[in-house]
This record gives C-alpha cells, sequence and structure tokens, in this order.
C-alpha cells in the first residue's frame, strides 16, 4: 500500500492534481433540495461504463461478417466462461440506458434545467441522446440472427420516406442495395469506433458544462 | 457543517463510497478476465483416424507418407486438418507413427531413404529412424502419434506424445 501510496505522490508532486479533482470534482458540495431523480443523468454515465467494458471485451469474441457474426455471438455466449453475463451486462445496460437517458432527459426538462446559461448542457444532451439511439440501432444488427436481420432491414427501409435524399441515404446506410456483408461491417465500425468516440467527445463537453455552471437548483 | 458528528458521517460515507467501487470494480476484473482468457488453456480432444496403409511386406526402414485427415473446430470455424504423419510396419498387428513435425521450429522433416534418416530443410536438423536427433538444433527427438492396429485397420491419434512416452495409450 505504501509503494501505491508513494507512486500516487510521486506522480501528483508533478502533475499537481490532487488537490483539484478533490475539491472540483469527488467533494463539491451540490446544491440542497436535490431528490433521486438528479441521479439519472449518473446513472446513465454508470451504465455507459458498463457497456464500455464489456464492448471491449466483447471484440474479443466477434467477427463482423455475414458467414461467422451469428457462430462467433453464439460461442462467446454460450461456449466462452462468463459469456451469458458479459453479454448479458452490455444487452440489459444498453436497454437500461435506453431508459435513464429518457428520464434524465424528462427531469431536465420538468425543472427547466435547460435554460440560460445552461443551454450547452440540452443542445450536448440531445446528441448524446441521438447517439445512444444511433447505439442501440447498429448494435442490434450484429448478432445477425432473424430479429437483427429483419429489424434492420424495416429500420433502414423508413430512411426511403425521406423526402428526396431518402434513398440515397438508405443506400449509404447499406452500402448498396442490398443489406448484407456492407451494411454488418459498417454497422460494426459505427458501433465500436465512430459512435464511441463522438459520443466520448460530447460527455466530456456535457460534464465541463455541468460543473461549470453546477447543478441547476429546484424552486 | 464542521461539526465532529458532521465530520465522522462525512468520512463514513468517503469509506462507503470507496469500498462499494472497489468490490465492483474487482468482480468486473474477475468476470471480464476470466472471459478474455476464455478457453484459451482448454487442451484439444484427439481421437482416433483410420488411415489406408500400403500393402508393403513387413520390413525394417520402409517408412510411408500417411496424411492425417481429420476436422477440427477452432472457436466456431469447423476445418479440415491435414498432418503428414511417416508410418511403418513392424509387425503385422504394430506400426509406429512418426510426426513429420520437426521438433525444433516446426518445419516438416522429409525421410531420406538412402541416408536412412530424417532431415529437415530449414535448418538441417538430422534424426535417425526412430527419430532420435543425430545433429542440427531439434531440443527433442520427433514425436510420435499413439497407433493401434484392429483387425488389420490402422488407427491413428491427432495428438502426439514425446518420443520416449508411452505410444500405446491415448484413448
Amino acid at each position: 500500500m505504501k509503494v501505491f501510496k508513494r507512486i500516487y505522490y510521486w506522480i501528483d508532486e508533478r502533475v499537481e492534481m490532487h488537490d483539484y479533482i478533490k475539491k472540483k470534482i469527488l467533494d463539491k458540495p451540490v446544491p440542497k433540495g436535490l431528490n433521486l431523480s438528479f441521479c439519472f443523468g449518473g446513472i446513465t454515465f454508470f451504465l455507459f461504463l458498463m457497456l464500455t467494458a464489456t464492448g471491449y471485451f466483447m471484440t474479443l469474441y466477434y467477427a463482423p461478417l455475414p458467414e461467422q457474426a451469428y457462430h462467433a455471438v453464439y460461442h462467446m455466449t454460450y461456449e466462452i466462461p462468463m459469456g451469458r453475463l458479459v453479454r448479458g451486462v452490455h444487452y440489459w445496460s444498453a436497454n437500461l440506458m435506453m431508459v435513464t437517458v429518457f428520464l434524465h432527459m424528462i427531469r431536465v426538462f420538468i425543472y427547466g434545467a435547460y435554460k440560460k446559461p445552461r443551454e450547452l448542457n440540452w443542445i450536448t444532451g440531445v446528441l448524446l441522446f441521438s447517439l445512444v439511439l444511433a447505439f442501440g440501432f447498429t448494435g442490434y444488427l450484429l448478432p445477425w440472427d432473424q430479429k437483427a436481420y429483419w429489424a434492420t432491414k424495416v429500420g433502414t427501409s423508413m430512411v426511403r420516406t425521406v423526402p428526396f435524399v431518402g434513398e440515397y441515404v438508405l443506400k449509404i446506410m447499406r452500402g448498396g442495395d442490398e443489406l448484407g456483408a456492407l451494411t454488418l461491417l459498417r454497422f460494426y465500425s459505427l458501433h465500436v469506433i465512430f459512435l464511441p468516440t463522438a459520443f466520448v467527445g460530447l460527455l466530456i463537453g456535457h460534464f465541463f458544462m455541468i460543473r461549470k455552471h453546477g447543478v441547476s437548483t429546484p424552486l | 457543517m464542521n461539526n465532529e458528528s458532521g465530520m465522522h458521517r462525512r468520512k463514513f460515507m468517503e469509506i462507503g463510497i470507496y469500498t462499494i467501487s472497489g468490490v465492483m470494480a474487482a468482480l468486473s476484473a474477475a468476470v471480464l478476465g476470466r472471459f478474455a482468457v476464455g478457453l484459451s488453456f482448454v487442451k484439444k480432444r484427439s481421437k482416433w483416424v483410420a488411415v489406408e496403409l500400403g500393402n508393403k511386406p513387413v520390413e525394417r526402414g520402409s517408412f510411408e507418407r500417411v496424411v492425417l485427415e481429420y476436422e477440427t473446430k477452432h472457436a466456431w470455424l469447423a476445418r479440415n486438418e491435414k498432418v503428414l504423419v511417416y508410418v511403418k510396419r513392424m509387425a503385422e498387428d504394430e506400426v509406429i507413427a512418426i510426426s513429420a513435425g520437426c521438433t525444433h521450429l516446426g518445419c516438416i522433416v522429409t525421410w531420406n531413404e538412402d541416408q536412412h534418416i530424417f532431415k529437415c530443410p530449414c535448418h538441417d536438423g538430422r534424426y535417425d529412424a526412430d527419430g532420435n536427433v543425430l545433429s542440427g538444433p531439434p531440443p527433442a527427438p520427433l514425436k510420435r502419434h499413439p497407433a493401434r492396429v484392429e483387425d488389420g485397420k490402422v488407427f491413428l491419434s491427432t495428438e502426439t506424445v514425446p518420443f520416449g512416452g508411452d505410444t500405446s495409450e491415448g484413448v
């Protein structure tokens, strides 16, 4: 233990972050009068961390190819130790995240916490919400079973109804006319590379703003 | 805020939060670690495969090249494995099967009928007709496939065992 402490202080002597983190993040006082509904954002972030941890490790076993994806997921789930648990945590965290992120938004709306000077929190929040939906949509295809295939078939087909550009957006989403290898590969790429990068970037902004302005107090 | 009981409550909460977070982190690490290790240490299951030998008479020194062909599953991928084995009849109901994999770095050795040795093309490792090292870098004799003869049919095991070990077992 002493060794860790010494390493910690050695580093902190140079970066000088200990007091800042303690005062501004860990021990930052919150205003009076908050209730449990103010926890939804934090719960959402916790679920995001769970999704990140399980997602990282699931890439060890996944293969985004039409002939292999289903078998890879089956193998990971039923043959690898702890597979059901890891996938189960990812699945349920994703489902719960949809709920908590929505409740978080409702709470902010009801308390009027989006008003000046907190508009940027609302704006990044809406962008984050749409990314959560995109995560859900792309992740749903990856097991490549019947449900995944047809849900994505229907989901992408809806894009066609958008006036003028619908047809083109649909083709770009699928990587062509068919829902196939390219669709699976780009959904996977979006799900594990593009979306997480954008998400973390917006999240930093979201958190920075809340630290700057503090939690909006109820009337 | 700053009275003594307030400080106590604060400390209690702090310890509580760190403890709960620590337990959760440790549990997650254990689960994810086990998941990541997966089946890395699971031994391949061996099986017996029937092979065809030519009807050469039993005589010392005549090795036959036999390709041991069997289906194997790597994770979710099924594939056909083909392994070269040198098989020699010792008696009507006894064969020895020497693995062609060089014990140095795994190149395929070739049987030289004239000199009666196995030669490795990669680093000139040489073995005698029993698989013992004669010269070169190989650290150990050539491995053997457990073999058995039943009703005149020859069966080889897909696993290899070090030479010198019991080659008649392996079920």
